[in-house]
């Protein structure tokens, strides 16, 4: 029993992240995902941002799953969730004011986010503080990791260059943000950049692309599994008659 | 339907976690903002202050706000060095589909001839993209705060969002007047005032008149719905002496060489007698300084005629010296095919439009014909898969043609408006190529190509219009 609660523990968190990735893989949270996923910097703080909102709105609705009274507790759970994405508004709007720029109306529509009310509705709801906190860190991870990592394709491909600095002052150098020509020269001596990857098509393409890879392994990934599982049915059948041939011999 | 009874204890816990989650929230989200508050105020006032220093670098000392109420514009500060006055600071805030706009800008001058000092970018944002060409208006337009420079967003390529920057501008120093002892014009007034509804014009299309005495812009009017054909012009004049100051608005139209007076003027601002009044006035009984107004008005149109498309087709033709007036055409479009083979079959929308709107005889001196003019009109709607929209937007261009041994000769081509997307390169490329060797079949521009082979195939069409036309006459 407590080995079979620590596995489920574990598979809140680890099952997000990949298997069961919000993003790619249940195709929530798409707004957000192509919106601000410009640059790598911006998804890597909408990414952080985002996780703070799951992780507390989920420990606190489930902290509160029994005195909510169920006609109410939609009101409720978006009552926690606008306190918690003002709170995170706030707090970046004050200290983190490139972030807040870059991110625009996307962090305020955080309230009505589908993971975050998701999660509050499907596991919070039903589960333990501790599992909550797991749940939400597992999806706020594979939520942040899907859009890092269409944030540097998108910025890659469509700046020809990764930048570092421009949101996250605090990693500047001598005050300048950190050019890392990739496809594109500082000088402007080469440039292999796609500016489509800039636009909203290019999210749409990278996100497509991105969804057919993984879809692809997933297939992939289950054959193999069918194909073992149907070896392992013909290998035990196969057992199963040499036994019963066996049976016969001895019989005679 | 039957409701399900049910105890008040229940309906009190509703309420209390309801109310107690909402009080606990408000609590928080108070208290924080003790904490962020001051940040963020902080943040602002220093985002606004380094406009201000930007503006005028110089500063010591900045106004309270005024408030404003134009379309744009919010607010103005006057900004002091010491006890001098540098000049005012106005706030404008701008949006449209494009791009959003937050600016301080900074004028200086005289309330009747204002100049920019500097316009500062508090917040922006842009369609992704258009931020590199808008960069590149605004750095020429910072380095010289020109009226040409703000004018140059027609053929950034960006209109609409170089555009919105230009209007914003405009109408800060519009209401500059207004607050800096100048005359406010209400350009509305003074057309209906003095020519009814006879022209239309363009919203916010004053063009500045540099080194006049009196004239310091003029407004062009049109009798077309395209705005193309120039047929009247407001002018607005100002005296300022030591007897006083006369704002004053008048209309000329007709020939070049002779220009006809309005009826009517408005009267802008009057300090030359006791109690001056402004309005209408009949220009019947202008004497004095007001005739030195109007000579000079007339003496700019009689040195810079009315742009209109007489002016324009003159100039596709060296010797020419005057036109007949235009004949309509019906019914005589193209809809362009499909243009790039690898698209041909793909579920794009693919297609553009245009039409030959009118036309005109050209003749020289000696009234000798010298050809044929054609406007025409282009749209584009092409959507393709791997650049996004990037072939959609208006045209209009004059073609000209002459018969010479009963054949067509393709003339010179001059583009009147454009907002194509890729516009700028098919004027750059395609437009300058037929210009240096005007035929049928000049090559089609690679960055333009569709814009290209539309004005090509509405070219032909015009081409065969003519040749049509002189093998009838």
């Amino acid at each position: 029993m407590e080995e079979k609660k620590r596995y489920f523990h574990k598979e809140s968190f680890l099952k997000p992240i990949w298997q069961e990735n919000p993003l790619f893989v249940l195709v929530l949270g798409t707004c957000p995902a192509l919106a601000v996923t410009k640059t790598f910097e911006a998804s890597l703080g909408m990414g952080i941002l985002f996780t703070f909102v799951l992780v507390f709105s989920n420990v606190i609705i489930s902290a509160l799953r029994k005195i909510i009274p169920d006609e109410v507790h939609i009101p409720c759970y978006i009552v926690v969730i606008a306190t918690f994405v003002t709170i995170t508004k706030m707090m970046t709007e004050a200290f983190l004011p490139e972030l807040y720029s870059s991110l625009g109306v996307f962090l305020a529509l955080l309230v009505v986010n589908c993971i975050v009310l998701g999660r509050a509705e499907a596991f919070a709801n039903k589960n333990t503080v501790g599992d909550s906190l797991l749940d939400g860190l597992g999806n706020g991870v594979g939520f942040t990791l899907a859009l890092c990592i269409i944030g540097l394709v998108r910025e890659i491909l469509g700046t020809g260059m990764l930048t570092l600095g421009n949101i996250f002052t605090f990693i500047q150098v001598n005050g300048e943000a950190i050019h890392l020509p990739i496809l594109k020269a500082v000088d402007g001596s080469y440039d292999f950049s796609i500016s489509l990857f800039s636009n909203p098509a290019g999210g749409f393409i990278t996100l497509g692309v991105i969804m057919a890879i993984i879809a692809a392994v997933n297939n992939h990934k289950a054959a193999i599994a069918k194909a073992k599982a149907l070896e392992e049915k013909k290998r035990q059948a196969a057992l199963k008659a040499q036994q019963a041939q066996a049976a016969v011999g001895g019989d005679k | 339907m039957s409701f399900e009874k049910k105890p008040i204890k229940y309906y009190l816990q509703t309420v209390g976690v309801l109310t107690a989650i909402g009080v606990v929230s408000a609590a928080l989200i108070t208290s924080l903002n003790l904490l962020t508050g001051p940040v963020i105020q902080e943040r602002r006032e220093q985002a606004q202050s380094a406009a201000f220093k930007e503006v005028f670098p110089t500063l010591t000392e900045v106004s309270d706000a005024t408030l404003m109420a134009g379309q744009y514009v919010k607010e103005y500060r006057v900004a002091y060095e010491g006890s001098e006055e540098l000049g005012k600071i106005i706030r404008a805030e701008g949006q449209n589909s494009r791009a959003s706009y937050n600016l301080m800008i900074g004028i200086t001058g005289d309330g009747d001839d204002p100049s920019i000092a500097k316009v500062a970018i508090v917040e922006q944002e842009m369609t992704p993209g258009y931020d590199t060409t808008f960069k590149a208006y605004y750095d020429a337009f910072a380095a010289d705060p020109s009226d040409a420079n703000l004018e140059a967003y027609k053929g950034t390529g960006a209109t609409l969002s170089c555009g919105l920057f230009r209007d914003m501008v405009k109408e800060a120093k519009d209401m500059y007047a207004g607050i800096s002892g100048g005359v406010s014009e209400d350009f509305a007034i003074e057309i209906s005032t003095i020519f009814g509804t006879t022209y239309t014009y363009a919203d916010k299309d004053d063009r500045s008149v540099d080194g006049g005495t009196y004239l310091k812009k003029y407004y062009p009017l049109y009798n077309d719905a395209g705005n193309l054909n120039e047929a009247a012009r407001i002018y607005s004049l100002r005296y300022s002496g030591d007897d006083g100051k006369l704002g004053l608005a008048i209309g000329l139209s007709g020939d070049q060489e002779n220009p006809v007076l309005a009826e009517k003027a408005y009267v802008l601002q009057n300090t030359l007698v006791e109690n001056g009044t402004t309005g209408e006035v009949s220009t019947a009984d202008f004497s004095g300084i007001y005739t030195t107004l109007v000579d000079e008005a007339k003496a700019h149109y009689q040195a810079n005629g009315l742009d209109n498309l007489a002016a324009k087709s003159k100039n596709l033709f060296s010797t020419a010296k005057s036109t007949s007036d235009a004949t309509k055409i019906d019914d005589v479009s193209i809809v362009t095919s499909a243009l790039l083979p690898q698209y041909r079959d793909k579920p794009f929308e693919n297609t553009g439009t245009g039409e030959l709107v009118e036309h005109w005889t050209v003749f020289d001196e000696a009234s000798a014909e010298l050809g044929e003019v054609y406007l025409c009109s282009m749209t584009l709607h092409f959507s393709e898969p791997e650049q996004y929209l990037e072939a959609h937007g208006d045209a209009t261009y004059l073609v000209s043609f002459s018969y010479e041994s009963e054949t067509v000769k393709f003339g010179k081509m001059q583009v009147l408006t454009d907002t194509m997307s890729r516009g700028p390169q098919w004027e750059e490329s395609y437009v300058a190529n037929y210009n240096a060797n005007p035929s049928g079949d000049v090559e089609l521009t690679a960055n333009a190509t569709i814009s290209a082979s539309a004005s090509q195939q509405l070219t032909l069409k015009a081409a065969e219009h003519y040749s049509n036309l002189k093998k009838g006459a």
